[in-house]
């Protein structure tokens, strides 16, 4: 559990609340009065409050060493500052616009999870799996949706999210938001489970050219599932392991030349060579989904559906603290923290400062916080450049009439 | 005569600035007024109060009927010929239709009258963008134009940028060719391509029957169909709105007939006709049968709770009380009826003091001697005040709890999968339907048996006597089968 003393001198001397001002802003201070903020302490929630500018909010955070919150939240903006919501008459404070977010956690893949892990437990293997969230919904969100302005965090404990801030994306109506996250939730969905988080892809989403064998985004998750099922978990080399593999492939003949290609796999042998052959073995049935059902129930994101498609659902703040870990919520480069090359990507304990060691001066946490802080800083900057780039367009169709 | 147009609110017009009705000529363009300008404009003209009246109830008829076609899980081509079969019925062909100014009154006036609530105004917008929808696919070389009149931004995309994305394109054409059958005789190379920005078309996304690229959705001419509608559907639920800020100045100027009337044509029912029953052909003796084989749940919940506890309360009498007179049962035999149970826990001096004249009241016999017609579903259902626990009037599909519902339907031996399907559509609100469900249970093979020429498709009956009209006559044919088979 995380101190009090320590949470406010984190509040005090690390929370960039100006930046959180900036960005929450958009260059517009009024715009961050209607801002809902919500915090916890001990059993405490409290909702509907609202702040003028990063220096009443972190006054706020800090002012009461005995109201001290454990966490905060940030919700969409209303028609009115949420504060003063019992002023005016019913009807009227109404929620206006958010950010599109994204919420993937790592206990909903632990069907699949090979290496042990369990629940909000992982590992450098399992991990990686996050990693593929952020590169694969990174891609679809720029490259398929068009979107520009997105701000990934890791929320301190089992998973990551994002923001996404682009003006029109925060005017969808909840229709918009649920067309986004229903276009790219490719499991099977049973009635009782709305959140949608089940094993399998359903293979009736797979003909869609964005997802096909030739896209973008299957050489993405083709790229994971080599690294962390065939290499990572070597799945290959243990009959509970691939029998997991063995379930997808439903036509019989398939599946019983995929099993001698296993069992000829031998000690010194290149697992991942073994995976493209069974590639090729699949592959030579016409019109079969089996690689692609595969790959893709084993890596391709599982998001939480509920989180995405309300208006007015509640998000940890990016920079917050996770009560159980101390990890601070830090932003994360969804180009640069992801596996390239040499580098295995973000990984919290190497790359997360914890609240502990930063109001106890460990330099290293500091070095941490403050290349943290320099990607918030950067994505804030970027939105201001992107904002003054549409005035400019703007004004240049202006001339043109 | 009622003026359409207002010049002034105070001179009575009910929709817009009243002009000079011109004369259309047949195939003119469509005018902003018509469907296919999403009644951009308000009709102009005038019209009779009984035109006005009838235009609207028909409308509102038509839009109930849409509303139960899907509730019964109608959807697709099947649900677009319905309700084409029954458009033209009411403004002819693709033509007059474009033309009728029937049409864009019935809407108006509708759309002025659904406003009041949330509730209504969602039932309103749901059914008529079904409507449109089905008009829509009967002309798809429409659809330029009616993107064009109602600025939807849609745009064709050059032959180079088709070529950019011919390979993702062409896998999607092949798909929509799978659920397309018309689609086959065009080949992919002269299929034109459009595109709009993705949240013009969020049906298409979410379902990812449209590839998409940096924000813009590529479209097949079938796909601008949903584009059309999802357009018709913003358009219209800001307008609906937006009517509701009409109703202060209509009760100045409206007040006397137009306003009960568009407070009444949402609560519009089919009114049961009560010609061809005469009292006398029901006797008290046969109501304990009648009740077990052609009474609806909700009569045969108070005709049980009255023989249980001899006494029904004021709500529970008029429904059941109407229902009996309206199946045949006489003012004599009715007194007879409600005495010889009231009495066993009662004196007749208390009955005839408290309860007869009700009776006859009821009758038209006594008072204003208004004769009295039984109550039709929509009455039952919203029309009464909320029974509390000693209450036993009102729709028990609605009013029921799931396991009394459960227990009653077990008891009638009814199978695990019907129980749930009643169940279901209870949980929608689909009390009628449901109702109707529970009717083809306990009425096995009716259409057959009771040899209605026409499929009715488990359409609710609207009125508890249809109802114990359409088992009677199950029962009778049933009878004479038997009698013939012997
Ligand atoms: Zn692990």
């Amino acid at each position: 559990m995380v101190g009090t003393n320590d949470l406010r001198s984190y509040y005090q001397k690390f929370l960039p609340s100006e930046q959180i001002y900036s960005w929450l802003s958009y260059g517009d201070p009024v715009y961050f009065t209607k801002r809902e903020f919500a915090f916890t302490r001990d059993e405490f929630f409290s909702r509907y409050q609202s702040f003028k500018n990063g220096s009443e909010l972190k006054e706020r955070l800090t002012r009461n060493e005995r109201d001290i919150p454990e966490r905060f939240e940030i919700g969409c903006v209303y028609s009115v500052p949420p504060s003063q919501q019992h002023s005016v008459s019913p009807g009227v404070f109404v929620p206006i616009s958010k950010e599109f977010v994204l919420d993937i956690d790592i206990s909903d893949y632990n069907d699949i999870r090979m290496c042990g892990c369990k629940e909000s437990n992982y590992c450098r293997v399992c991990w990686k799996l996050m990693l593929c969230g952020v590169e694969v919904s990174d891609y679809i969100l720029t490259s398929i949706f068009g979107f520009k302005n997105r701000l990934w965090v890791f929320s301190g404990g089992r998973g990551i999210h994002c923001w996404v801030g682009d003006e029109s994306v925060r005017s969808l109506t909840n229709e918009g938001r649920s067309a986004v996250a229903e276009f790219m939730h490719l499991y099977q969905s049973s009635k009782d489970n709305n959140s949608g988080r089940q094993g399998k892809v359903d293979t009736n989403n797979l003909s869609h050219p964005s997802f096909s064998t030739d896209s973008k985004i299957f050489q993405i998750c083709q790229k994971y599932f080599v690294d962390v099922f065939i290499d990572g978990m070597d799945i290959l080399r243990d009959s509970d392991k691939y029998e997991k593999l063995l379930s997808f492939i439903t036509d019989s003949t398939l599946k019983k030349q995929v099993h001698n290609l296993i069992d000829g796999l031998d000690e010194d042998d290149d697992a991942s060579e073994t995976w493209s052959e069974i590639v090729k073995v699949l592959n030579v049935r016409k019109n079969n989904t089996f690689v692609q059902a595969i790959v893709l129930s084993f890596v391709y994101p599982r998001l939480d559906l509920n989180v995405s498609k309300g208006l007015n659902h509640l998000l940890k703040s990016p920079f917050c603290i996770h009560p159980r870990t101390g990890y601070v919520c830090v932003p994360l480069d969804p180009k640069k923290d992801v596996p390239k090359g040499d580098s295995q990507g973000f990984y919290p304990e190497d790359q997360c400062p914890k609240v502990g060691e930063l109001v106890n001066n460990n330099q290293e946490a500091t070095k941490m916080m403050e290349s943290r802080v320099e990607i918030f800083k950067k994505f804030v900057l970027d939105l201001k450049k992107q904002k003054s780039q549409e005035k400019l367009e703007e004004s240049d169709s202006m001339l043109q009439f | 005569m009622l003026a359409l147009g207002v010049e002034s609110r105070s001179r009575g017009g009910l929709f817009g600035p009243r002009l000079k009705s011109e004369n259309k000529a047949k195939n003119a363009p469509a005018s902003d007024q018509s469907w296919k300008c999403m009644y951009k404009s308000a009709p102009t003209g005038e019209v009779t109060i009984d035109d006005f009246e009838i235009f609207a109830k028909n409308r509102a008829n038509l839009l109930h009927k849409i509303e139960n076609w899907r509730a019964i899980g109608i959807i697709g081509e099947e649900l677009s010929n319905k309700i084409r079969f029954e458009d033209e019925r009411e403004y002819g062909g693709y033509h007059e239709l474009i033309q009728s100014n029937k049409d864009c009154i019935a809407h108006n006036v509708l759309r002025l009258a659904y406003s009041k609530t949330e509730e209504l105004r969602r039932f309103f917008v749901a059914q008529e963008c079904a409507l449109f929808e089905a008009r829509l696919k009967v002309n798809p070389s429409d659809y330029d134009e009616i993107i064009k009149s109602n600025s939807i931004d849609v745009e064709q995309v050059s032959a180079n940028e088709k070529q950019k994305y011919s390979a993702e394109l062409s896998i999607m054409y092949r798909q929509l060719q799978m659920y397309n059958k018309e689609l086959k005789i065009e080949m992919f190379d002269n299929a034109r391509v459009w595109k709009t920005r993705f949240t013009n078309c969020l049906n298409l996304v979410s379902k990812r029957r449209v590839f998409v690229v940096d924000g813009y959705a590529y479209l097949f001419k079938t796909h601008l169909l949903n584009v059309i509608s999802q357009q018709f559907r913003i358009v219209l639920a800001g307008r609906v709105n937006a009517a509701l800020r009409f109703w202060p100045y209509l009760k100045e100027s409206e007040g006397e007939r137009v306003v009960p009337f568009l407070g009444a044509v949402t609560n519009y029912e089919v009114k049961y006709s009560e010609v061809d029953i005469k009292g006398g052909t029901v006797k008290p003796e046969m109501i304990n049968t009648l009740s077990e084989q052609s009474f609806p749940l909700c009569m045969k919940v108070l005709h049980k709770s009255l023989r249980d506890k001899h006494h029904l309360k004021h709500q529970g009498r008029m429904q059941f009380g109407l229902f009996l007179k309206a199946i045949g049962l006489s003012l004599d035999d009715a007194l007879r009826f409600w005495k010889d149970e009231f009495t066993k826990n009662q004196t007749s001096e208390h009955f005839e003091k408290n309860y007869a004249y009700n009776i006859r009241h009821s009758y038209g016999k006594e008072g204003k001697r208004t004769n009295y017609s039984a109550y039709g579903c929509t009455k039952i259902i919203t029309g009464l005040a909320q029974p509390t626990s000693d209450d036993h009037h009102g729709c028990p599909f609605k009013n029921f709890n799931e396991s009394s519902l459960k227990m009653e339907m077990r008891s009638k031996e009814f199978g695990d999968e019907s129980i749930r399907e009643v169940i279901e559509l209870v949980q929608r609100k689909h009390y009628q339907i449901a109702c109707r469900k529970y009717f083809d249970l306990t009425h096995p093979d009716f259409q057959e048996v009771s040899k209605e020429t026409s499929r009715d498709e488990g359409m609710p009956f609207n009125h508890p006597n249809t109802y114990y009209q359409k088992s009677r006559q199950y029962h009778d044919n049933n009878k004479k089968e038997t009698n013939v088979t012997k």
